[in-house]
């Protein structure tokens, strides 16, 4: 078995605040391979934009990577220098953030953004740094590149500004593409061209992609293998296919129930999970879902499952998993 | 008077006029939000405006509480009409005319109470006196699903969740028919989001309310409304039925929002054939001529550039603004799938 591109192992991220330490990621354990797009999945304050930025050693002040390995490309991502790092960042690995106006300098034109990266990644001269920023800007389908590149950002519309940030990006033609809720910001049109957009990379540049995300609508269509995250821990991971077919997690079942969906008849009864996602203040033996969750039992709230394998490539961390089809396709 | 809609909107106008580009010269330019738009909302119904940003469908929402005044346009909410009232008519009017907020947090005043924050509308309105206002606030909680003792509490000690039930139980204070309801789900996480959306179902059965349900999400839209109303650039360019509009959108445009929506199933994700609608939306500033949607429309003729289709009914319930929309059924310029077509091979969770 060839190595993964990128494998996270048992990762702990926490917040030391003031009074109060929150235990954003407890636990993470994750694989991407060259070609493969694994989605993250979960709610607000789940962990998934925290694991994000762990790959890259980029998680915020106050926060720590408590213990666990990421290893990408052979090498472990913790043990490296600044300097060491400095070249995964944006060389090997690109990142697609949330909000692209609040990432690109609002007094440089895209083509300095482009150039800087291409300076130092790649040791590119002005003039040939200019010839790949129109080539870059061409291939995330920003028409008239060679005009738009003098622009500044704040003339740009969201999309042609996500468009950048992808041709940022994929710049020094990185091994792996981390996108975190690329298209949050986006309308729907536009959320379908860039996603669009990110599937032909992958294939085309044979990436192996991270996609964040709260939702399942874009993971079933632009993902294959998908982590589920509650309160930092991971729920359930499995292929796309298996997961909508046959969720096991309760968590999971109950968000596939919550999702309003297009092609379903108007009823005036909404499926709702009861209460709201946990902040995880402390660390409590016990599943996090407990107390949301209609099969929990004394079993769930004074231990904690573990993440095993359910069925193949297939894992869950649950006690009483949700095994009869009938209650799924009902 | 029985048989009249309880809100009847008939052309309205909202034009912003700004600052326009140039540093020596300073030109006027108008942002053309809301460009002659018709519709009525029947008592205890719900109207679903829908529409990507910057379609003119919040201004509407505003514009109908007369928060803005509209440029043009009249507003008629039982039987009267809105835009010659006086201001103090306006505001006897306005106690039955409300509106919830998209930001739970920040449309409630972080130094008040809950307590206050509900009590205000009553002070207002001279609803209830002073000594029954306590009870009065604690059965409104009860009535949004909030804890009593929520009373004595600030909005941060909140979830999002909650505070949108506090947003609402401040809404339902001043007694209203008719409430705006502003994208009043889409900060929330879906989980909460389900819960948010049945409790404004259950008050609509219980107190007899007529919504304005303004949303980008088609999902959400489609199960909360009874008609749907799809806006472009500050026009309605299809109003129908929402069953009808659902299984059979008529309007290329909507046929576009329909089949860029990302759907929560990998069999049927893979099994339709969608095209992406390409390019953007214009700026409001300078809209095309002709239809305003001729510029990404894979249909459009000559005559799209030229001459401005109106509303017009198409069968079934629709009201469509397109020339062509007959061939927009028959040819499906955006392949989707439609979504009737996908009921019967769609796995169903729940329901």
């Amino acid at each position: 078995m060839p190595e993964a591109l990128l494998e996270i192992r048992d990762l702990h991220v926490s917040f030391a605040l003031e009074r109060s330490t929150v235990y954003a990621v407890q636990g993470l354990s994750l694989q991407v391979d060259a070609g493969e797009r694994v989605g993250v999945v979960g709610e607000s304050g789940s962990g998934k934009s925290v694991s994000a930025l762990s790959v890259m050693q980029m998680v915020p002040s106050p926060g720590k990577i408590t213990a666990g390995d990421i290893v990408f490309g052979g090498e472990n991502i913790r043990t490296l220098s600044t300097s060491e790092l400095r070249h995964i960042r944006g060389g090997q690995i690109g990142m697609i953030p949330q909000n692209p106006l609040t990432s690109l300098n609002p007094v440089l034109t895209v083509e300095a953004h482009l150039q800087e990266v291409l300076r130092l990644h790649l040791g590119l001269t002005r003039r040939e740094g200019r010839e790949r920023t129109i080539e870059l800007l061409r291939s995330v389908g920003i028409p008239d590149p060679a005009t738009r590149m003098h622009e500044y950002p704040h003339r740009l519309s969201g999309g042609q500004r996500q468009r950048v940030m992808i041709a940022l990006a994929m710049a020094c033609a990185p091994k792996l593409l981390i996108a975190d809720e690329p298209t949050t910001a986006l309308d729907v049109t536009i959320q379908a061209q860039i996603l669009d957009l990110f599937d032909e990379l992958v294939e085309s540049s044979n990436l192996g992609a991270i996609l964040i995300t709260h939702n399942l609508g874009i993971v079933a269509g632009h993902c294959d293998r998908v982590v589920v995250m509650y309160a930092g821990r991971v729920m359930e991971t499995a292929s796309v296919p298996d997961l909508f077919a046959r969720p096991a997690h309760p968590y999971t079942l109950g968000l596939l129930r919550c999702v309003p969906r297009l092609t379903a008849r108007r009823s005036r009864v909404f499926h709702a999970i009861p209460g709201a996602p946990p902040q995880v203040t402390q660390l409590a033996e016990g599943c996090p879902f407990a107390p949301r969750c209609e099969r929990a039992t004394d079993q769930c709230r004074t231990q904690t499952p573990p993440l095993e394998e359910f069925r193949t490539n297939h894992a869950i961390a649950c006690w009483h998993p949700v095994t009869e089809p009938a209650e799924v396709a009902s | 008077m029985t048989d009249a809609p309880l809100l009847e909107v008939d052309g309205l106008v909202m034009h912003y006029d700004v600052r326009g580009a140039g540093t020596f010269v300073r030109s006027r330019e108008t942002v053309h939000a809301v460009d002659g738009i018709s519709f009525t909302l029947d008592a205890r119904q719900t109207l679903g405006l829908v529409g990507e940003s910057g379609c003119g469908k919040s201004t509407t929402g505003r514009s109908v509480l007369l928060l803005e005044r509209p440029t043009e346009g009249r507003i008629r909410f039982d039987g009267q009409e809105l835009t010659e009232l006086g201001r103090r008519e306006l505001t006897g009017l306005r106690r039955r005319m409300q509106i919830v907020f998209q930001d739970p947090i920040g449309s409630l005043n972080p130094r008040h109470t809950v307590g206050q924050l509900i009590r205000e509308p009553l002070h207002v309105h001279h609803l209830v006196p002073k000594d029954r206002q306590r009870e009065r606030v604690e059965e409104l909680l009860e009535l949004v699903g909030l804890p009593t003792d929520a009373v004595s509490r600030f909005p941060h000690e909140f979830s999002g969740g909650q505070c949108q039930r506090i947003g609402i139980a401040r809404s339902l204070a001043a007694e209203p028919t008719f409430l705006v309801l502003d994208e009043p789900v889409s900060a929330l996480d879906v989980s909460i989001q389900a819960q948010i959306l049945q409790l404004l179902t259950d008050l609509q059965d219980r107190l007899g309310l007529s919504y304005l349900f303004i949303a980008h999400d088609l999902a959400v839209v489609g199960q909360m409304s009874d008609r749907v109303a799809v806006m472009y650039l500050g026009k309605i360019v299809e109003l129908a039925d929402r069953d009808a509009l659902y299984a059979r959108p008529h309007h290329p445009y909507t046929q576009a929002l329909f089949s860029a929506v990302p759907v929560p199933d990998p069999t049927v994700s893979s099994a339709r054939r969608t095209e992406v609608i390409g390019g953007e939306v214009p700026s409001s500033l300078a809209p095309p001529a002709g239809c305003r949607f001729h510029t990404r429309c894979p249909l459009a003729q000559e005559r799209c550039r030229i001459e401005e289709p109106q509303l017009r009914p198409a069968g079934d319930g629709h009201a469509v603004a397109c020339h062509f929309a007959e061939e927009a059924v028959r040819t499906n310029p955006f392949g989707s799938i439609l979504p009737a077509d996908l009921e019967d091979n769609a796995p169903h969770f729940g329901h």
